[in-house]
């Protein structure tokens, strides 16, 4: 007997199925038929131009406001209900209005973001001072030019390794992955890659929205910036990027350091330098001159000054006052000197006697008839001795 | 060890050795030293930053083969 099992077995089976073949799928589609159904869920159809499917979310998880007629993305997983009624129960939904990407991009946007491509949590550092820098783009456009030119002006010495690729038309995704995997090959491995274009319009962009080379980005060993030069949509490529960058321009910022910005900064380290060794021999200079202070200070060197003044000034009143001694005593033996002197003497009335050309000084010395001259002040008279008589 | 990388090891060095001189902690000693090889670091630095040459590599023809090591 074959095996046979219950509808509601049937029904699980189903399930089963389902929820191991298509655990989650990403459905668009317009929305018609919203119902609002105990304050908890809601049920719309979901449909196309020819087929339409029931959907089932919780209320709580409808975060924007949804209309009927408006494109959405669903994401759900199918599932067969107890009445036998297919519907999708849906986890998340996404309007597609304007502004946003368009419906086959947005599809993929969400495939890629599922698989984690563009969360931030794999989003490398650029290194700080890269020697080696490789650019993939159309080496004849503008944008080529702009990012050499940005280079240019912020920094020298570094080498760049421009692999050429169209950025748009049908043979552009493929040439841009095959640059990217040519630039990861390199025996000399750049340190940061850009890839870059100029603007252009949705199509003109289309190959930075592509699966491929979203992916070659995303899987790149060296970290990627890429600049796709417009202002309002952001390509796939962007949201794969270690960076984003605006303009070719703003990616040359990126990537390497601003020399003008190093060279003040190193002019003020210079000052910084010299102005705080000159600070430091300030501050020492002053606190060795109120440390000599200090000593000085201590050691009364004025009243040692005033005591040898005074001790000078002692010995030179000393030195003139026995000076005035002796200068007196010179006088006073002067004078008497003076007075002794025998011209002096004879001027006073007295003579000086000689006999025999000797000095007479006794009356015994002579006899009656001697010769005697007699010196007197003003010169000297010559005699005869007639009488000699003793006091 | 690559001159870039150089480079940025030596302008951390020389910021070290700024923000010991503005942490007043000087000691006159060390500063002299300090002050010289700063200096040092200073001119290889601008002299580094001097140089405006970029090499540019252009390469045109498709990526098929692998570079040789």
């Amino acid at each position: 007997m074959q095996p046979t099992i219950t509808v509601s077995q049937f029904i699980e089976v189903i399930n089963e199925s389902l929820a191991m073949t298509y655990p989650t799928v990403d459905i668009v589609g317009e929305v018609d038929g919203i119902k609002e159904w105990n304050n908890r869920l809601v049920f719309f159809d979901l449909k196309d131009d020819k087929s339409t499917l029931s959907c089932m979310i919780q209320l709580n998880l409808v975060d924007k406001p949804i209309e009927n007629g408006m494109q959405v993305l669903v994401t759900a997983y199918p599932r067969l209900s107890g009445k036998g009624r297919f519907s999708l129960v849906t986890r998340k939904l996404e309007p597609l209005g304007e502004g946003a990407l368009s419906r086959a991009f947005e599809l993929l946007r969400v495939k890629l973001e599922n698989e984690g491509l563009f969360d931030a949590s794999r989003k490398r550092a650029l290194p700080d001072f890269p020697e080696r820098i490789a650019v993939v783009t159309s080496l004849s456009s503008a944008a080529y030019r702009d990012f050499l030119q940005g280079i240019k002006n912020r920094w020298g010495g570094v080498e760049v390794v421009a692999l050429n690729s169209q950025v748009q038309g049908e043979a552009a995704p493929e040439q841009l992955v095959s640059a990217i995997r040519y630039a990861n090959q390199l025996a000399d491995l750049p340190e940061v890659m850009v890839v870059t274009r100029g603007g252009g319009s949705l199509e003109d962009l289309a190959a930075f929205n592509s699966e491929s080379v979203v992916r070659a980005i995303a899987g790149s060993r060296i970290p990627v910036v890429v600049a796709v030069g417009h202002e309002t949509d952001t390509s796939l490529a962007d949201l794969a990027a270690d960076r984003r960058a605006m303009t070719p321009t703003d990616a040359a910022t990126c990537v390497v350091p601003d020399r003008a910005q190093l060279q003040t900064s190193l002019a003020s380290f210079r000052s910084s330098l010299q102005g705080a060794v000159f600070a430091h021999l300030q501050q020492q200079r002053s606190h060795l001159f109120s440390s000599v202070k200090t000593l000085q200070q201590a050691v009364p060197l004025t009243s040692y000054k005033v005591r040898l003044q005074h001790a000078a000034q002692l010995m030179q009143g000393q030195m003139k006052a026995a000076h005035k001694f002796e200068a007196e005593r010179l006088n006073s033996l002067k004078r008497s000197l003076t007075d002794l002197d025998p011209e002096q003497v004879l001027k006073r009335g007295y003579a000086i006697l000689r006999h025999k050309d000797s000095i007479l000084r006794t009356i015994g010395a002579v006899s009656i008839g001697d010769r005697v001259v007699v010196q007197l002040a003003e010169g000297s008279l010559h005699t005869e001795v007639k009488d000699v008589q003793k006091n | 060890m690559s001159k870039k990388t150089d480079f940025k090891k030596r302008l951390q060095e020389l910021e070290q050795i700024i923000e010991w001189f503005e942490s007043n902690e000087v000691d006159i000693d060390q500063a002299l030293g300090k002050f010289e090889r700063g200096m040092e670091l200073v001119e290889s630095l601008e002299g580094e930053l001097s140089e405006t040459e970029n090499k540019i590599k252009e390469i045109i023809e498709k990526f098929n083969h692998k570079e040789e090591a």
